[in-house]
């Protein structure tokens, strides 16, 4: 099967200061790497979630896919097509067939257009005056489970959830191929989060979509991504498969994610915490394995030499030189590993 | 004092309590008429204790807590009860002694750490500011309490960062700061409001185990805020969960956790999905929303939601039940195990 997405080696880089100002400085290298050396593949039905703290790069990764930060090397293929080097025209056909749900909805709908404008709007960008947008309107609304009068209604007459769900319409208005979400779920109470999330499995088995998710929520990703990545500075420290990534997880900064994650049982409090500080700045990296500042196992090797990506199974991938080999065996394990029972 | 007259059936008994808030409703006052907020709730922080309080959006936990500090907006119209702090009605206090209060007695941490500092005022400044009640200190013994406070929430090169503003931390040291802020007075009761709401788990974690080990140390009294239950589970010894304004079940952690006995929590349980063994692409929900307050329902307030629902509850508002000691449930069904 041929993949909807494809990245190579992507790197997005952002310019610090100005060209003279970093000649004054003595800087050399006056850019920040958001994204390194990222690639993965996307088969069309799958979802694939992409974890990281905030800073790891996650939300460029996807916003560089979707075209709104430029590539300084890599590549990105999706359908055949490429985001980089072409005029409006061609870019708007690169992004037909690919939507963004944004991560505030209410923020990220216009407080001055109604319901029917937001969600119709695609059609109007793209030329497609012809539709009738009464008729879309209607179809998008009931598709994503609100009632046909809301059509009239402007975003700060919606609760969170509805909000959410305007965005899911708006972003369905093309019938998109791709959709990227970034934190779709993110300050949603945990019911109606199940309610968008369920939406959003119901749309994908309907209409054959494929979705990257943007998420730091694991609880999350554990349940409807097929893939996942970590990222970690730019760069993916783990990927594979959802369930052998939780049964497993190879990399000690995945299994710091996981045993951060808070258990609702008073009877598992965790008494240590097995990550802390912070990512440090992109501005200086450390040397060898960059999150050698913070693993609980790092050694001499690690803050030396940088680990190559590594293949550890079907479609699982790793950066590191010590990795948590699996059950009990020599992992370095904290008492307990979160999700298993 | 008043303190140990008419004990209210729907509190968590405790013999030394900092807040003990006591059928307390709150009314807004709206163009439609008045919504209301918090109807008859009853909760109490026993000293040396955590608190949690569970609910959606529109709970009413906001409300709870600006009625604790009184920092109530000008349309809130206190119905009925008390707010004791330490034995004193803080409902019935003067400015004065609000001010008395306030950041002193009761300190709070907000949401976001950004809002709550002053971006063109450097820590130092800020954290010496904040001390201006102790007279007898000069500035230089307030930068070392400051200092030393910064130090001890885990800010590295505390004196040096004194001198720096808000916006050259990153938002998990600036959650530190605040919580540092709060301390300096060394309050008896620490509210929090979702502290770690904005921040990434990892550097959640970190300031759970944080308020953690302050608490021990200061023995103060914490109110946690929060719509995670992870959290409620990490942190808190006792538990409220408040519905539509209503507090619908109460207790310890682990009676609450482990033996929900108001169909509200039971549901918020099973919606979690870190709580979810097997994975699923169906995840649970609660269907329907929040009822409208302005009047709320006749009933359960949690009737139109309820799974387990029947005719009674949709006429008669079930009252406060007690299904184990220190274990409330406002609902028929348990009102029928006991």
């Amino acid at each position: 099967m041929s993949a909807l997405l494809e990245v190579e080696n992507l790197r997005v880089r952002f310019r610090t200061m100005g060209p003279v100002r970093a000649k004054l400085a003595g800087v050399a290298d006056p850019f920040l790497d958001a994204v390194l050396d990222v690639s993965f593949r996307l088969e069309a039905g799958t979802t694939f979630g992409l974890v990281g703290e905030s800073g790891s790069g996650k939300s460029t990764l996807g916003r560089a896919i979707m075209g709104l930060v430029p590539i300084h090397s890599g590549r990105i293929r999706f359908m055949g097509m490429e985001p980089k080097g072409r005029s409006d025209r061609a870019f708007a056909g690169y992004r037909r067939n690919m939507a963004m749900m944004f991560q505030d909805p209410v923020a990220s709908l216009s407080p001055r257009l109604t319901v029917k404008s937001l969600i119709t709007e695609p059609f109007v960008i793209h030329g497609l005056r012809g539709r009738n947008l009464d008729a879309e309107a209607r179809r998008l609304l009931d598709l994503v489970g609100l009632p046909s009068h809301f059509a009239g209604r402007y975003p700060h007459q919606l609760s969170g959830g509805q909000a959410r769900r305007v965005g899911v319409a708006r972003a369905l208005a093309l019938e998109p191929k791709l959709i990227i979400a970034d934190e779709p779920t993110a300050g949603l109470d945990v019911s109606v989060q199940g309610e968008i999330l369920n939406l959003m499995v119901r749309l994908q088995r309907e209409l054959g979509l494929t979705y990257l998710i943007i998420t730091h929520n694991l609880a999350i990703v554990r349940h409807i991504c097929d893939a996942m990545a970590i990222m970690y500075m730019g760069r993916f420290v783990e990927r594979g498969p959802t369930s052998a990534v939780f049964a497993h997880p190879a990399h000690p900064y995945t299994h710091g994610l996981l045993a951060a994650q808070p258990h609702p049982d008073p009877d598992r409090r965790r008494e240590t915490v097995e990550l802390t500080g912070e990512v440090p700045s992109l501005a200086r990296r450390p040397s060898g394995c960059e999150f050698h500042t913070r693993c609980p196992w790092a050694q001499d090797r690690c803050r030396a030499e940088r680990p190559q990506p590594q293949s550890i199974g079907p479609g699982r991938e790793l950066r590191c030189h010590f990795p948590l080999v699996a059950p009990a065996a020599a992992a370095p394990a904290t008492d307990r590993m979160p999700f298993q029972a | 004092m008043a303190a140990i007259a008419q004990t209210a059936p729907e509190r968590i008994a405790a013999t030394d309590a900092v807040l003990e808030v006591r059928d307390l409703s709150i009314d807004f006052l709206t163009p439609r008429g008045p919504v209301q907020a918090l109807r008859r709730v009853g909760l109490t922080v026993p000293r040396h204790s955590t608190v949690g309080v569970v609910g959606e959006s529109g709970s009413g936990k906001t409300t709870l807590i600006s009625a604790a500090i009184r920092l109530l907006p000008d349309n809130a119209e206190i119905r009925g009860g008390e707010v004791l702090f330490e034995g004193q009605d803080i409902l019935r206090m003067s400015p004065r002694q609000l001010r008395d209060l306030r950041g002193r007695r009761i300190s709070m941490v907000f949401q976001d750490p950004m809002t709550a500092l002053n971006p063109v005022l450097s820590i130092g400044t800020q954290m010496v500011d904040i001390q201006y009640r102790d007279k007898g200190l000069s500035t230089a013994a307030k930068r070392d309490r400051a200092a030393e406070m910064l130090r001890r929430v885990g800010i590295p090169d505390p004196r040096q960062r004194l001198d720096n503003y808000p916006h050259e931390f990153s938002g998990g040291m600036r959650q530190r700061i605040a919580i540092a802020m709060a301390l300096l007075g060394n309050p008896e009761l620490l509210i929090a409001d979702e502290p770690t709401t904005a921040l990434d788990v990892t550097m959640e974690a970190q300031i759970i185990h944080l308020l953690r080990e302050l608490q021990k140390d200061y023995k103060s009294s914490i109110l946690f805020i929060s719509h995670n239950l992870g959290l409620i589970a990490e942190l808190c010894d006792y538990v409220v969960i408040l519905y539509a304004g209503t507090v619908v079940e109460q207790g310890s952690v682990r009676d609450v956790f482990h033996r929900p006995s108001h169909p509200y929590t039971e549901a918020l349980l099973v919606c979690d999905p870190a709580l979810l063994q097997e994975t699923t692409r169906e995840l649970p929900t609660i269907p329907g929303e929040v009822p409208d307050l302005a009047p709320p329902p006749p009933g359960c307030i949690f009737a139109a939601r309820c799974p387990k629902v029947f005719d009674r509850c949709r006429v008669e508002d079930p009252a406060a039940t007690w299904v184990a000691e220190g274990h409330m449930a406002r609902c028929h069904l348990a009102a029928g195990r006991t």
